[in-house]
């Protein structure tokens, strides 16, 4: 038994240069000039038998996580750290009204904690056999202040991403969901480096209408983009309407990013509203959850994509072999991932974090393989929440 | 047109006496047990909008109120600044895509505040505004779940005794929350024990809430409420009811009507249970399903397919729903026990009450029918007990 006595939340703040808020969760764009106040969370978890598994949130990182995160906590102290499916079977029950970002966090920390263990990679825990994983730019939403503000301007930054060695790119367009913008930008970027670059679409929902998610659809198939991601404002959540938009054109739907489980994931792609599943170990009840879902594809013979980046998501995509990209998310012309600095050992998610073959690596020290810097974290926090 | 200048989200805490927690210290039901002398520490928060032409709309959570919807309440908050507040579907749908990969849980309390605003503002009840027709709501006890420890709901034989005693008190129907362990044995002799101490006096429901720990015994327990001839069986097992296939097998093989998605979010994806034949009636609730605006949205959708709802969990906000809704049956006092008082914040200057006191002798509760929620909110309470205050300025 290695027992769970202690699990510290530290919340804490850094500043994103030339970006700006648009909307209220996570939604950022670019803005020369502007900057912005950024909030992420690190969990600690230590065992009476001196061991500690670590992780700092990206992009699950927001108020409505942390305050998940404060109703689990104190669940798992007591409990012993090897028991990873107990764990993500209470954890589960216990807020099984909610959406169980709060849970993610913990178990990816329960593997950093395994892994530092036994003295292996979480990928090497997992039968990981993969070591370069092929990337996409995945682009901040298009803005009106100088970043991505044109079809132009998207023309040059896949261009520029494919100088990086980017070979696939994927669009998030305005948030204004004008259906014949994204449809002119959809083609025009397609015409520029379609011959070279595999491109995607993600709307993030901001298309206002079942109709105008066909016709941008429609567009997608002309210029045979190789998925078409959460198309408007069902807000990714009705297979029923994605079943028929998938019948009514031939570009594959890649759905379910906002549906949260292995259960859920299966009724959608099971009633026909997908092409590929999406999984993220930071929504989907980390590693453990996230597992169920590549098998759950795997099993219907499909793909499944993991959403966003960061240690967890590339150590679970190291063993599957049914995904196709890494997305290193969210890039732009002249404004940084808004992710933590706080790796000392050059681990990065940054713009330029590809190799010549547009490929990441897998970290390969023990546990999630990464180097935390709690001495920046400690001068940056902003709240610390203990639990014994 | 009103502007939305000012909201404010207040967490605070109170006590409840004779309640604690047993197996862990995380708050949630799965370890609330009857406890004498004791106190529990809940938390809960408030919502007050302000517009620049001096309306205001309030809101104070019941069972939403975590930390996990609080966080989400805060997102949205700033948001809502600058807005009309009469534009609840302008609202709706962009506090829907702003959290998309979310819940939506901290949506509710600042929909149901919008709603009691623009009912101040006309003067008139929401129930009205959603054009209600019921006064009084037939109500039934939903119960605290089974303890081990002495005292409360200990034993099958505790709950078929609450069961006659709330019969007697005049509720239309008892709904049995079993034991944490989900041990078939157990679960199977209280809706035995339940049944035989009320007879056919009022409808009995189970819901295990997710305990039951395999789909065989969710099968084996729905086969008692077969033979006990529950009005509903409700969440069974660890699927955490999120599994629509997983349902629908259970489904077809009981004929006692199944009643999900309390934990399936959004009018999109409870459409989908009922169109594949995975439920027969809809759970839905104003402070989980964004809103009434989002809850309302829910029950229509049921009537359109000709099956009915059940509002979760009681509150001004789901008479006011109830009292609109057709296609439904009982409000649900919930929590209810044997010397056990309900979570509800003690903050109504107005008389308004969830404790099982408030019941009336024909076992209904009334629906508020002053302007907006009709309820009037005890702010010096709010105050003094605040842990924090977020107040969003225009």
């Amino acid at each position: 038994m290695s027992r769970i006595t202690r699990v510290e939340v530290h919340e804490f703040e850094f500043d994103g240069h030339n970006l700006a808020r648009d909307g209220v969760a996570q939604t950022i764009t670019f803005r020369r000039g502007s900057s912005i106040r950024l909030s992420k969370f690190a969990i600690l978890i230590q065992t009476a038998d001196g061991g500690r598994g670590e992780y700092v949130t990206h992009w699950v990182a927001t108020r409505s996580t942390l305050g998940q995160m404060l109703m689990l906590c104190p669940r798992i102290v007591g409990q012993d750290a090897r028991e990873r499916i107990a764990i993500y079977e209470d954890l589960k029950r216990d807020i099984r009204q909610f959406d169980h970002m709060g849970h993610g966090p913990i178990d990816i920390a329960l593997w950093d904690w395994a892994g530092k263990r036994y003295g292996a990679s979480v990928s090497e825990l997992l039968g990981g056999y993969r070591k370069r994983l092929p990337a996409y730019a995945s682009t901040y939403h298009a803005d009106r202040a100088g970043g991505l503000d044109s079809k132009e301007a998207f023309v040059e930054f896949a261009e520029h991403c494919h100088a990086l060695g980017y070979r696939a790119f994927k669009v998030h367009g305005w948030n204004d969901g004008n259906a014949r913008e994204e449809a002119e930008n959809v083609l025009h970027l397609a015409r520029h480096v379609g011959d070279r670059m595999t491109l995607m679409l993600d709307p993030a929902c901001e298309l206002r209408t079942f109709a105008d998610a066909l016709y941008v659809g429609r567009a997608c198939d002309e210029a045979k983009y190789f998925w078409y991601e959460d198309p408007y404002r069902d807000g990714g959540t009705s297979a029923f309407a994605h079943r028929k938009l998938r019948g009514m054109i031939k570009t594959p739907l890649l759905m379910t990013e906002h549906v949260r489980g292995v259960e859920p994931k299966a009724d959608f792609v099971i009633a026909g509203g997908t092409d590929f599943l999406r999984v993220d170990p930071e929504y989907d009840m980390g590693i453990t959850g996230s597992l169920k879902i590549a098998h759950l594809a795997e099993s219907l013979g499909l793909d499944c994509e993991v959403h966003a980046s960061g240690p967890a998501h590339r150590h679970l995509m190291s063993a599957m072999r049914n995904s196709n990209y890494y997305e290193v998310a969210l890039v732009g012309p002249d404004c940084p991932n808004a992710l933590p600095p706080v790796y000392r050992c050059g681990y990065t998610d940054q713009l330029e974090c590809v190799d010549a073959d547009g490929t990441v690596g897998v970290p390969t020290g023990p546990g999630l393989g990464v180097d935390y810097d709690w001495d920046y974290i400690a001068r940056h926090r902003t709240q610390l929440h203990v639990f014994e | 047109m009103s502007r939305i200048t000012e909201v404010s989200i207040v967490p605070f805490t109170f006590e409840v006496r004779d309640l604690g927690l047993g197996a862990h210290a995380a708050m949630g039901v799965s370890n609330l047990q009857y406890q004498k002398g004791a106190s529990l520490k809940v938390m809960r928060y408030a919502v007050r909008i302000r517009t620049d032409d001096g309306l205001t709309g309030e809101y104070v959570t019941h069972w939403v109120g975590t930390h996990g919807a609080l966080g989400q309440s805060i997102m949205l908050a700033p948001h809502l600044l600058g807005r009309d507040p009469e534009q609840r579907e302008l609202i709706y749908d962009d506090f829907k895509r702003e959290l998309r990969a979310y819940d939506g849980m901290g949506h509710g309390p600042l929909d149901i505040a919008l709603w009691d605003l623009v009912g101040r503002k006309y003067g008139i009840a929401v129930a009205t505004m959603l054009g209600a027709y019921k006064a009084k709501l037939p109500t039934y006890a939903s119960t605290h779940h089974g303890q081990d420890d002495p005292g409360g709901l200990d034993s099958p034989q505790a709950f078929g005794d609450y069961a006659l005693a709330c019969a007697e008190r005049g509720f239309h129907g008892f709904k049995v929350h079993g034991w944490h362990d989900g041990d078939v044995r157990r679960e199977s002799a209280t809706l035995r024990a339940v049944r035989r101490a009320v007879g056919d006096r009022i409808a009995v429901m189970y819901d295990p809430g997710c305990e039951l720990r395999t789909h065989l015994d969710a099968l084996r327990l729905g086969h008692v409420c077969d033979e006990i001839d529950a009005l509903w069986y409700e969440d069974p097992y660890r699927d955490s009811s999120v599994s629509l296939v997983g349902s629908k097998i259970l489904r077809e093989k009981l004929r006692t009507p199944l009643m999900v998605t309390e934990h399936v979010r959004g009018p999109e994806m409870k459409a989908a249970y009922a169109v594949a034949g995975a439920c027969d009636l809809f759970h839905i609730d104003p402070e989980y399903d964004r809103g009434i605006t989002g809850a309302m949205k829910c029950a229509h959708i049921a009537e359109g397919l000709g099956i009915d709802v059940q509002v979760h969990a009681p509150g001004p906000a789901h008479r006011a729903c109830v009292a609109a809704i057709r296609n439904t049956h009982f409000y649900e006092l919930a929590l209810t026990g044997p010397g056990m008082p309900n979570l509800i914040p003690p903050v109504y200057t107005c008389g308004y009450s969830d404790q099982e006191a408030a019941l009336g002798r024909d076992g209904t509760m009334p629906v508020p029918t002053g302007p907006g929620l009709g309820v009037s909110y005890d702010w010096e309470f709010i105050e003094r007990h605040a842990f924090e205050r977020k107040v969003y300025r225009a």
